[in-house]
């Protein structure tokens, strides 16, 4: 435990060197100007930013961008409760509180609610994380290639089973992006797949195309659908924060613990991430809190039980994608991508071999979160002036960094031909609803999943049982079933209700 | 009219390309030696998953009544639930142009094609200016400066700071990147 601290403490000190410091305050200010920004998504944000990492060590590179997601699940806050336009989706809850609290004369108070959530939701499970961290990194060593089979099975099926309104689609989605990844020339045998005598697709397609097209261009012309239409800012709003007193605090206390619990489960589970964590933490506090009859006047249990639950996400999230190079949203699987770019693939070695990197990342997330705290006192009147700057043209240019940052890679034009591709499958997803997140997380993980799957078969002759009489393989095995199982008789049984309800009305 | 009405098409369209893939799967040409299998097998596993599940959800869409076929398999309640709450509460249900899609498609074809012709510079001062006339943003003069401004700083950025080669296109739209590239003191 003294070890994992004096590391944590030492990779804190390595945030102060220029470069990180620079990275981190520069994904803090575009994490936050992403998150004000209602057609930008932070995920959009941090695949926006991911091509000036390209040249940049990977420490500053990986800061750079966990930076952005940080302040990504703040900076919507500040539009959801001054004008009611929630910059994410996490942010839709405090409209309901924030809001109304806003609307009751008390704006400064709300905002002072979010950044107390905000700074101890994040600051508690940025502390949990480095404390567990090196547990799930020692429990990562044990794995070969059937436990990782298996754990990256259970990573998919639970983003399937949680990412989005339909179990179907996302499974499709899945096998798209897994499909995407077996294009090109297989690992193990050297055999073309899927290229259809395209040269350029023998290398196979590189998954920032994916990423790019779909979250970039794609959302990008989901906003041009609706005319890129936001909801009209009520001009001369005050903008200023008053912090809550020690006996307020001591009030929500229970709030900010379960709400806090909550966004550090949640945000380990692959799939879940922080919107989900903002409304079941809201959901909870409307089953459990003191004054729930109050919930939705503008209370600030209302507030505190979001803005806590999706801060306390992200350090979690952190924690399987640094130890066992498992991304559990989009978010991370942008991160991981960066890191693969790098040469670096996360896991138990690059823990145990490369701590200090490990640990770095881990204090850039505690500083980033005290960090976008005091950006956010002090810097949000100039920041917020981006939401009056046409969205039409701001979209124009964020097509543009799509393109740069994709050719940027390769200097190839192909893959710009990839991205309205994928830009064009993106804003059909999002039409039929069809969750984008598993496609990418399938085109990234795909790769592995298929060489740990062909590794397990020829390893051990071909034995499809390998999978499940591990204990470990096994139990993710198992896991993984009931993921997908449990959403499939839950919406049997809704419907068997469903069905029920109007047959007895008729009789 | 069936197949537009119970939202079935996606699902026939996905089913199509995944029959497609398995084709073109089952014709590698390459047999694993020793018994081992193949690098047909996993790409197999994955189509033949996404058939089973296009199939399945087509037979449900044309069994079912029309009524039951929205948030069709597996929902999450509570997330749905306050979702929908959201859409009709806090943004108003926008109505829908998909020319405007189709003209913006049009537009980033148009710019892959033209970007090694016309260079980056031009290129994209015309997709700025373009795009943000499409979006619906009227102030002509506010538009071609933020676009010619914008691709100066783009240009900047990535070849002086970043260090890549953005295209320069052919002559004589060439000279004015060379021209850019001068100013700039970018070699």
């Amino acid at each position: 435990m003294i070890d994992t601290l004096q590391q944590f403490a030492g990779g804190i000190a390595a945030c102060f060197q220029p470069p990180n410091l620079l990275a981190l305050v520069v994904g803090l200010v575009a994490g936050m100007l992403v998150a004000v920004l209602p057609g930008l998504t932070a995920v959009m944000g941090i695949v926006l930013a991911l091509p000036f990492t390209f040249g940049m060590p990977v420490t500053p590179a990986i800061i750079l961008l966990s930076a952005m997601y940080v302040s990504g699940t703040y900076g919507g806050a500040f539009t959801s409760i001054l004008f009611r336009i929630p910059g994410e989706p996490l942010d839709v809850p405090l409209l309901w509180d924030g809001y109304a609290m806003a609307q009751k004369g008390e704006p400064a108070k709300a905002l002072g609610w979010t950044m107390f959530a905000a700074l101890i939701g994040g600051v508690t499970s940025v502390i949990l994380a480095v404390m567990l961290a090196p547990h799930f990194a020692a429990f990562g060593l044990q794995f070969d290639s059937p436990e990782y089979f298996a754990v990256l099975l259970f990573a998919l099926t639970t983003v399937v089973a949680l990412g989005g309104t339909s179990l179907v689609n996302a499974l499709i989605s899945l096998c798209l992006g897994l499909m995407v990844a077996t294009v090109g020339v297989d690992g193990v045998y050297g055999v073309e797949r899927l290229t259809f005598g395209v040269p350029m697709l023998a290398d196979g397609v590189e998954y920032i195309t994916v990423m790019v097209g779909a979250y970039g261009l794609g959302e990008v012309l989901v906003r041009l659908d609706q005319r890129f239409r936001s909801g009209a800012l009520s001009k001369g709003t005050k903008i200023s924060t008053r912090f809550p007193s020690l006996r307020e605090v001591w009030g929500v206390r229970a709030t900010l613990s379960r709400s806090t619990v909550i966004g550090m489960v949640l945000g380990a589970i692959p799939g879940a991430g922080a919107t989900i964590a903002s409304f079941v933490s809201y959901g909870t506090e409307s089953q459990y809190c003191k004054n729930r009859e109050k919930l939705g006047s503008g209370i600030a249990e209302g507030i505190v039980a979001p803005q806590a639950a999706s801060t306390a996400t992200v350090a979690s999230a952190m924690v399987p994608l640094l130890t066992l190079g498992i991304p559990g949203s989009g978010a991370t699987a942008v991160i991981l991508g960066a890191f693969l770019l790098q040469g670096i693939q996360p896991g138990p070695q690059v823990f145990i071999k490369d701590s200090a990197l490990v640990y770095t990342i881990f204090g850039s997330l505690l500083l980033g979160m005290v960090g976008m705290c005091l950006l956010g006192y002090f810097a949000i009147k100039l920041l917020i002036k981006v939401l009056y700057l046409p969205e039409a043209v701001t979209s124009a240019f964020v097509v543009i960094f799509c393109f740069v940052g994709a050719y940027s890679a390769r200097s190839n034009v192909t893959d710009l031909w990839m991205i309205v591709a994928f830009g064009i499958v993106g804003y059909l997803f999002e039409r039929f609803r069809f969750p984008i997140a598993p496609m990418v997380l399938g085109c990234i993980l795909g790769t592995q999943i298929e060489d740990a799957f062909m590794t397990s078969m020829i390893s051990y002759q071909g034995d499809w049982t390998v999978f499940l009489t591990r204990p470990i393989s096994g139990t993710a095995m198992a896991l993984s079933l009931i993921s997908l199982g449990y959403p499939l008789y839950r919406s049997l049984r809704h419907r068997r209700l469903a069905r029920r309800v109007p047959a007895s009305v008729a009789t | 009219m069936t197949i537009v009405r119970k939202g079935i098409a996606p699902y026939l369209v996905v089913l199509m390309v995944t029959l497609f893939l398995l084709y073109q799967t089952t014709h590698l040409g390459f047999e694993a030696p020793g018994g081992r299998i193949g690098p047909d097998v996993w790409p197999k596993i994955v189509l033949f998953l996404a058939i089973v599940i296009c199939v399945y959800e087509i037979a449900r869409r044309l069994l079912a009544r029309e009524v039951d076929l929205d948030g069709a398999g597996g929902s999450l309640d509570e997330l749905d639930r306050y979702s929908g709450e959201t859409a009709e509460s806090v943004v108003q249900l926008a109505p829908s142009y998909p020319w405007l899609v189709a003209a913006g498609v049009a537009m980033s074809i148009a710019y892959v094609a033209l970007l090694g012709i016309l260079g980056f510079f031009l290129c994209t001062t015309l997709y700025l200016a373009g795009f943000s006339l499409l979006g619906g943003y009227r102030r002509f003069v506010v538009t071609v400066l933020a676009s010619v401004l914008g691709s100066l700083v783009f240009v900047f950025l990535f070849m002086k700071i970043v260090y890549i080669s953005l295209p320069l296109g052919i002559e004589p739209f060439a000279q004015l990147s060379y021209l850019l590239m001068r100013l700039m003191g970018v070699r």
